[in-house]
């Protein structure tokens, strides 16, 4: 057997693909082809390494050398000096942005220091179309260990001990969840994942299912037995086609070994897993939308109860869990829910993995324990604000969540600490906003896609989410009054209360935290048609400063609505009314004479 | 493909499994020992390459826990061929020039104990 001196890892996620990975891959693989290296050194392309600021990443090891940003042009250098002289690519190395020295040890990274790799575990390691890479790293051992050791009630026993709570937002404590479905009885039970992710922003599930199917797979067959399932049913949107076609592999694979299908481990455990493909619609996330989806039925959700549980798919009892949950399931397993449980705070334990996006320097994904604070998050994983900006605010819980302010730098997330701050923990996007935020617009922003997202089933949701945006629309115009905020406040109590599903229940959360967080933004918006941020357009006003103009005519000869009046080399005025705020005569004007007032 | 029926045969094929992967699982450990070879143009027409080969082979045959990997030039502007670098803990580092396959079976000794 010929064994691989040298291991090149290439980022196969979805961010590293669209600039261009597996074209990288090939120029390796041709590269080493040509020096006879290629029973030498194996290229292999994985899931997301999750530094995606930096992509793509090429990883060589042994000895953990991470390039970053690597072009197709690239791979005939790395295969010359790394593999062949053995010499670092420096200008590939990542840099760190404070010291300015190249750092070629991955585990050197301030990005990566601070992150425990639980559900990622395998993610940008693996070849995650190789089941046997899987089976490498403990994979369905775990399985195993259930069907020949474990009862069912041992395994929920296990799982409601390690204080495991679902991952898609709400936070349920996943053994109940299981406990409940299993004393359901019925001829026939499914095991539901969802893998419907629609914050915007978000994309650990994807990643996830992109860099290690086998362990969504295999705990779908520990929840099955558990519960009594015999039947997988994966839930999963149509716009992930490389999750789709690595998940299709990988039960492919663990059918022909014999790890899906009948008598698995030789026991009388039979399961088998199909996938339902969804349209990309945010409601389908919430459980009894997503089972009438997969049924084939419009995806509107029902009142609960019956719950799932009792009556779901096909009228059958049915357990959904989330995809990061399930990726948590075969570890806790192996290392026992003492191990699990004493990671993590007092009311939430484990890790949970966070898309780090907006105006941070390290965007990507992040896997860290619960407790640790926003401030670690967001200057030493992250590495700071973009341009040395000033923080403002930051984003959790997608539309469903709320801001958090520098007073709550130091709190440490939670489920419950996020909801006690006004936000949650929802799939775990974290957008991260500068001073050039405007906290109104922000709100609109999540209002707008709640707007085209509800179903319309109930009437708080399809109408008061739109009354909301309308309310907000006005404020960003310079036409909201005082009696607009407390009409805010209240509609959004009143649709909190009164909406049938989650995504009703949760949409005025972007409204209320900005108002409880923002207050005095939203009165200079309406009392002083002011936006401090430069957002809001219609509140702005483009000034010619009659003392510094000399009349040069380049502002009017620009501006692409005539708006700018004034003979040659006499100052120049700005009809207002016509300004459509385009900027255009801020950037042609060579004397500084224009400003936004 | 043979069907995995037991834990055993789950075992087996994990061996198997794992030993292709050896090269990346020994990389992705914290903390082991580090043998690193200089592989420079110098080196590698001093038979570096060699001396790589030899130490993979050894370790791999008593069974040794330890990342063997190459480098760039160890001692600056050296035309000592085959310089070894031995890691035990990361940071503290022994320096071997003149290794050939005998004084690298007396770094692998190193790592016995």
């Amino acid at each position: 057997m010929t064994k691989f001196k040298t291991h090149i890892l290439v980022c196969g996620g979805t961010g590293c693909t669209a600039s261009l990975s597996d074209k990288i891959a090939k120029n390796l693989k041709d590269n080493l082809a040509d020096k006879g290296l290629e029973n030498e050194v194996q290229v292999i392309l994985t899931g997301c390494f999750g530094f995606c600021e930096k992509g793509p990443i090429v990883k060589i090891m042994p000895d953990n050398t991470f390039y970053t940003e690597v072009k197709p042009e690239d791979a005939k250098e790395i295969i010359e000096e790394h593999i062949v002289k053995g010499r670092k690519v420096t200008r590939l190395l990542y840099t760190d942005p404070e010291t300015k020295e190249h750092i070629a040890d991955s585990k050197h990274m301030g990005f990566y220091k601070k992150q425990l790799r639980i559900a990622l575990r395998n993610c940008g390691f693996i070849d995650p179309e190789n089941i046997e890479e899987y089976i490498a790293n403990d994979g369905y051992e775990a399985l195993a260990k259930c069907l020949t050791e474990y009862t069912p009630e041992q395994v929920i026993d296990i799982i409601k001990k390690s204080g495991l709570r679902g991952r898609g937002g709400a936070g349920f404590p996943t053994g109940i969840k299981w406990e409940i479905a299993s004393k359901n009885h019925a001829d026939q039970k499914y095991i539901v994942c969802n893998a419907d992710e629609g914050d915007p922003g978000a994309f650990m599930d994807r990643s996830i299912l992109e860099g290690d199917p086998n362990s969504i797979i295999e705990a779908m067959a520990i929840g099955g037995y558990a519960i009594g399932a015999t039947k997988g049913l994966v839930y999963i949107r149509a716009e992930y086609p490389l999750a789709i076609h690595r998940l299709e592999v990988a039960i492919k694979q663990a059918r022909e070994y014999g790890l899906l299908g009948k008598n698995i481990f030789g026991s009388t455990f039979d399961f088998d897993i199909e996938l339902r493909y969804g349209a990309g619609a945010f409601v389908c996330g919430e459980e009894t939308a997503l089972i009438h989806s997969m049924e084939g039925k419009r995806g509107e959700p029902t009142f609960k109860p019956p719950f799932p549980a009792q009556s779901g798919y096909l009228e059958k009892p049915t357990n959904v869990n989330n995809v990061e949950t399930f990726a948590n399931i075969p570890i806790i397993i192996l290392k026992g829910a003492d191990w699990f449980s004493s990671i993590g705070t007092e009311k939430s334990k484990g890790t949970k993995v966070f898309a780090l996006a907006g105006q941070i320097n390290n965007v990507g994904l992040i896997e860290i324990p619960m407790g640790t604070t926003l401030r670690e998050i967001i200057y030493e994983i992250g590495g700071g604000i973009k341009n040395g900006r000033k923080f403002k605010a930051v984003q959790t819980g997608g539309p469903s969540g709320g801001c958090l302010t520098e007073k709550h730098l130091d709190v440490a997330i939670d489920y419950d600490s996020l909801m006690a701050a006004g936000s949650m923990m929802g799939s775990g996007g974290m957008v991260v906003m500068d001073e050039t935020s405007c906290m109104v617009s922000i709100a609109k922003f999540y209002l707008d896609f709640t707007v085209e997202e509800s179903c319309g089933k109930c009437t708080p949701c399809r109408i008061g989410n739109k009354r909301l945006y309308e309310i907000l629309d006005k404020i960003t115009q310079g036409k909201g009054t005082m009696e607009d905020l407390d009409n805010l406040r209240n509609l959004s109590k009143v649709i909190k209360d009164t909406a049938l599903c989650g995504l009703g229940q949760t949409s005025p959360n972007p409204v209320l935290s900005t108002i409880d967080n923002f207050w005095d933004e939203y009165v200079e918006h309406v009392q002083e048609h002011k936006c401090r941020a430069g957002v809001c357009k219609a509140l702005m006003k483009y000034v010619i400063d009659p003392n510094v103009c000399v009349g040069c005519t380049a502002c009017a000869r620009n501006c692409p609505v005539n708006a700018i009046k004034g003979e040659r080399k006499s100052a120049h005025e700005i009809n207002q009314d016509a300004c459509i705020k385009c900027g255009t005569c801020i950037e042609k004007c060579k004397f500084g004479a224009i400003s936004i007032k | 493909m043979a069907q995995i029926k037991t834990l055993a045969d789950l075992q087996a094929l994990k061996k198997v499994a794992h030993e292709k992967m050896d090269t990346r699982i020994k990389g992705n450990t914290s903390g082991l020992p580090q043998i690193r070879i200089a592989m420079a143009t110098v080196g590698i027409a001093a038979g570096a390459k060699e001396i790589f080969d030899y130490f993979l082979e050894q370790a791999d045959a008593e069974g040794l826990n330890v990342v063997v990997t190459q480098t760039g030039v160890i001692k600056d502007g050296n035309c000592q061929p085959v310089v070894v670098e031995l890691a035990l803990t990361e940071g503290e580092c022994q320096v071997f020039e003149n290794v050939d396959k005998k004084k690298a079976d007396e770094i692998l000794d190193m790592l016995k104990h």
